[in-house]
């Protein structure tokens, strides 16, 4: 059988096709039951999800997810979870009766009743599944199920819904972890693990003795933030099995991350001790126990863990708890540091200097400005950057001159962080580096480090204002665009509209950075007063302007100016079918205090591109209106996936009862994974928890072997 | 073309240059006459193997509806347009400036100490230097804000224009004292001094976009020498006019020894200089269409 044009596709073909040897011939006939009245096509799906192939099932389930949660096929699937000896056709039923979501959950609650053991964990496993609180309730009551096994399945499907109702869950959860038997118990605890719920280590503490909870209790233990729980974990370090150390271990380094102040660990046995060497070396193959590793080893005090801690900052996978552990270390690990910032592999010289910052302390600053001052004239860019980053903010007045002079020499590998390092030893000493600005004026290569300084200063450098504004129009002039751009944004710095004609020039300039530059030069340009003085201009620009980028980077200028005629101009330009000046006009409106932009909004909420409304929901997120909500619940319908996706994130931070409404209205419908998921995300965003939560950052422990 | 022609053999049929010529025309204000076929085959000949291109009318798809066609156009226009000049070129005019101009400016503008010059199709920049020499060395403008724009519609000019060094050949009509005191030789050529390049300012501009050009602001002196020469007539119109806004009343014009607003409908008013005639904005303004052409 195949599908027909008409859709006349006979039950007769389609009962013949699914009793065909042939597989595939069944997967074709299982493709085309939506041709049927619906109630037939329940019946045919039903079949076709008992199929003995995998790939007839497995289409069967995506048919069912077309034809929708319908009465009839709700009913006929909810028969299939009585006991029968078809496994493949009840694992198919759980996975389609989940995927319904809410739709599902009063077919199945309705169901337990009358369903045997078997079933009704069959029916925990689909509520929980089914990600929608309001299976809470027929899961709490599962909890009091005479059969042991029921009661175990419920706990983990309450545990499975938790993020979409944390505190009814936890509350459930630790009556659960209080009251029930041991497997329940069991249950109750790793769902609130995987919650991350903070659980007192006083109700830990008798857990950790059993052999049963002890494994889960411990991994609860690193939530506590205890003195108490952290020697519970140390002492388990010296357990026979390899997975209960990893478990402590990793265990101990979420307590210590998470802790504000650094907690004392007993020193380990010598056995327990090597087991941690081993655990940190770069040979060891585990990744989360090495990040783990890094910092209780640091946390002991273990010197060699210095050098492996700076040599994992340049991996992606242990830079954090690299990070951590040479803060654990303090300016011990300094000398260390310093020894490896002179030589070696560039990108770990960058990322040793990066760390200085945090570490330096009265007794070392020296030592540390002078290995500073040695990497910034490295010949590597990225060693010199991290080195004038570093020196921006530990450099005295004496480093102006040296930073001074490499913003000149204009290294390109460097430049930025020269320049951004010059403006900041500049603000803090700001005497030195006028004289350092007025010595250098005439010379021309100068001149760009010069136009730093009066940036960083906002004018005054080099007599008055106006002397400062003469100087950048010269530096304006200059062969090199380097000097251009930075005279530019010093220009816009200089509370003065001596300088517009200077920048309204630069728009003519022939490099595109400094077009753009001198653009949002116009934005932030004041004169003495405070006046926004480029903000004429800068309307001309957007309705004389055929250039997008041009024009979209005036849109969000034109906010800088905050002058109420300036603003007035993004409004048609959020309407632009040019979807790069609408999403600036839309965003650059967005962040304004204006009373009329709610207006603009939400008459671009039906722009015809995606980009342009995303832009809209995250401005209308931010306006306290009902009308902004209402938009935002609409969104959750769009035609485009990702855009229902962000209205679901928008709605989560806009909070509220209503919110809450369309989400979980949407929720019973949506198909689409990744929304879904979003919706799921924001109803636990506007639930606003008051558990303490503490999810794990560490991989988690691997299950007992 | 025959099958298997080298790039360097392409021709451009006469269809494919009424094209291109009008794509050019229509973008720049510039025109080329049908006898400069041969100027646009050889010049944009590069553009083709650049590209990988077989015919220019290829060419002229590209150039009209390719991604990349407005940096295309630029390249294009770079190619037709650069024009070799050279310092204190055609200096009767710039003793006009010199002897009769600048004085009566910097009696005009006393009050507001404040003096701008255009150069517009300032080509490799020899044009702005050469006029801000003459501002430094009247010693009128000292302590003066004194700008001297320049601008042109090929990038690349505008970037030699901006470097400031200069070959032998642009020193052809200059005495030895000029280059002593406003040039410094280097290796790599002769540098414009900094004292002088501080005063000047180079921009991409084309002149037909009379929107852009306002980045110019107001000016006393506009100079556009043979420039002119190359644009059609509704063009050199469009052009005069936004000299004629960009300029402060009493504002004076410079045109090319071979140019004349004759035959343009403007409110320029002539002034008798005793080595040149130059056009004046007047002082109290007449809208330019009123008033019959000089």
């Amino acid at each position: 059988v195949e599908a027909k044009p008409g859709g006349d596709v006979t039950a007769r073909e389609i009962d013949r096709d699914l009793q065909s040897p042939d597989p595939e011939v069944r997967r074709r006939a299982t493709t085309v039951i939506p041709d049927l009245p619906p109630d037939q096509g329940a019946d045919y799906v039903v079949r076709a999800l008992g199929d003995d192939d995998w790939r007839v099932r497995k289409e069967a389930a995506q048919i069912a997810l077309l034809l929708g949660p319908s009465a009839r096929l709700l009913d006929r699937l909810v028969e299939l979870l009585f006991p029968g000896d078809n496994v493949g056709l009840r694992n198919a039923v759980v996975e389609t009766l989940a995927s319904f979501g809410r739709s599902a959950i009063p077919a199945v609650t309705g169901v337990i009743p009358r369903l045997d053991a078997d079933g009704k964990k069959l029916a925990a496993e689909i509520l929980g599944r089914a990600q929608d609180p309001s299976a809470l309730v027929a899961l709490e009551r599962l909890l009091d199920d005479e059969d042991a096994n029921v009661r175990t399945a419920a706990a983990e499907a309450i545990g499975d819904l938790g993020s979409l109702a944390v505190d009814a869950t936890s509350r459930i959860l630790l009556r659960a972890l209080e009251q029930g038997d041991l497997h329940m118990r069991l249950a109750a605890l790793e769902g609130l693990n995987r919650l991350g719920v903070v659980i007192p280590w006083e109700k830990l503490r008798p857990l950790t003795g059993d052999p049963i909870l002890r494994r889960s209790a411990l991994a609860a233990a690193s939530r506590t933030g205890r003195t108490e729980a952290a020697d519970a974990l140390a002492r388990a370090l010296a357990d026979e099995s390899p997975a209960m150390f990893r478990l402590a271990l990793v265990g101990l380094a979420e307590l210590v991350l998470a802790a504000e102040t650094t907690l004392r660990i007993q020193a380990l046995d010598a056995r327990a001790r090597d087991r941690l060497l081993e655990a940190m070396a770069p040979s060891a193959k585990d990744e989360g126990s090495r990040r783990a590793a890094l910092v209780v080893a640091a946390v002991l005090g273990e010197p060699g863990a210095v050098d492996l801690a700076i040599d994992a900052l340049t991996d992606d996978r242990l830079s954090r708890e690299a990070d951590a552990a040479l803060r654990i270390f303090g300016s011990s690990a300094l000398p260390r540091i310093l020894a490896r910032v002179a030589h070696g592999d560039a990108t770990l010289r960058a990322a040793a200097i990066g760390r200085l910052r945090g570490l330096v302390d009265r007794q070392s600053e020296d030592a540390v400005r002078l290995a500073l001052r040695a990497a910034i004239a490295d010949l590597s860019g990225e060693v010199a950057s991290a080195a004038l980053a570093a020196l921006g903010s530990l450099g005295g007045p004496e480093d102006i001159a040296a930073v001074f002079a490499v913003v000149a020499a204009k290294t390109p590998g460097s430049l930025p962080a020269a320049r951004a390092a010059l403006a900041a030893l500049a603000k803090r000493h700001p005497e030195d580096a006028r004289m350092t600005a007025q010595v250098a004026r005439r010379d021309q290569a100068s001149h760009i480090a010069t136009s730093v300084i009066i940036g960083a200063l906002g004018g005054g450098v080099l007599g008055t204002v106006a002397d400062d504004v003469s100087f950048l129009g010269g530096a304006l002039s200059s062969p090199d665009p380097e000097t251009r751009m930075t005279a530019v944004e010093a220009v816009a710095e200089v509370g003065s509209d001596l300088g517009l004609d200077a920048i309204l020039f630069a728009l003519a300039d022939e490099e595109r950075d400094i077009q753009l530059s001198a653009v949002r030069a116009l934005g932030r340009l004041r004169s003495k007063d405070g006046r926004a003085v480029g903000g004429d201009r800068l309307v001309e620009l957007t309705r004389e302007s055929s250039d997008p980028e041009l024009v979209a980077t005036a849109a969000r200028a034109l906010g800088a100016t905050r002058d109420a005629r300036a603003r007035a101009s993004l409004h048609p330009l959020a309407h632009s079918v040019s979807p790069l000046i609408a999403v600036a006009a839309v965003e650059t409106l967005g962040r304004l205090d204006d009373p009329q932009r709610i207006e603009t909004l939400l008459e671009l909420t039906g722009h015809p591109h995606a980009e342009v409304v995303k832009a809209v929901l995250l401005a209308l997120e931010r306006v306290s209106d009902p009308r902004a909500l209402a938009e935002l619940g609409a969104a959750l319908s769009h035609e485009a996936w990702d855009v229902r996706r962000l209205a679901a994130d928008c709605l989560g931070r806009f909070g509220g009862d209503q919110a809450g409404r369309f989400l979980n209205d949407k929720l019973a419908v949506e198909t689409e994974p990744l929304v879904r998921e979003a919706l799921s995300r924001a109803l636990g965003a506007i639930e606003a928890p008051s558990t303490i939560r503490r999810p794990a950052t560490i991989a988690p422990p691997k299950a007992e072997p | 073309m025959s099958l298997g022609a080298r790039a360097d053999e392409v021709r451009m049929r006469p269809d494919e240059f009424r094209l291109l010529r009008d794509l050019v025309n229509g973008h720049s204000g510039i025109y080329f006459g049908d006898e400069s076929l041969p100027v646009l085959e050889r010049r944009l000949r590069e553009r083709l193997s650049a590209l990988s291109l077989k015919t220019f009318g290829e060419y002229y798809q590209f150039l009209r509806f390719s991604s990349l066609n407005a940096a295309e156009l630029d390249e294009a226009l770079d190619l037709l347009t650069t024009n070799e000049t050279y310092f204190f070129r055609e200096d009767y005019q710039l003793r006009a400036l010199r002897d009769e101009v600048l004085p009566k400016l910097a009696e005009d503008n006393a009050a507001k100490r404040r003096l701008i010059v255009w150069s517009a199709g300032c080509s490799t920049g020899e044009e702005v230097y050469t006029l801000a020499i003459l501002i430094a060395e009247s010693r009128l403008f000292d302590d003066w804000e004194v700008r001297v724009y320049g601008s042109d519609i090929s990038r690349r000019c505008v970037a030699a224009a901006r470097r400031g060094i200069y070959g032998a050949s642009a020193f052809r009509a200059v005495g030895p004292e000029i280059r002593r005191g406003f040039f410094a030789d280097k290796a790599d050529g002769s540098h414009v001094i900094d004292r002088i390049r501080q005063l000047c300012h180079f921009g991409h501009l084309n002149l037909v976009d009379t929107d852009k050009v306002r980045v110019v602001g107001r000016v006393d002196v506009v100079f556009c020498r043979n420039v002119l020469i190359y644009f059609d007539q509704r063009s050199r119109k469009k052009v005069i006019d936004m000299f004629y806004e960009r300029l402060m009343p009493g504002g004076y014009l410079f045109l090319g020894h071979s140019e004349s607003l004759l035959n343009v409908s403007t409110a320029f008013e002539l002034v008798h200089l005793s080595e040149d005639l130059v056009y004046r904005k007047p002082f109290f303004t007449v809208p330019p269409r009123v008033r019959g052409g000089t």
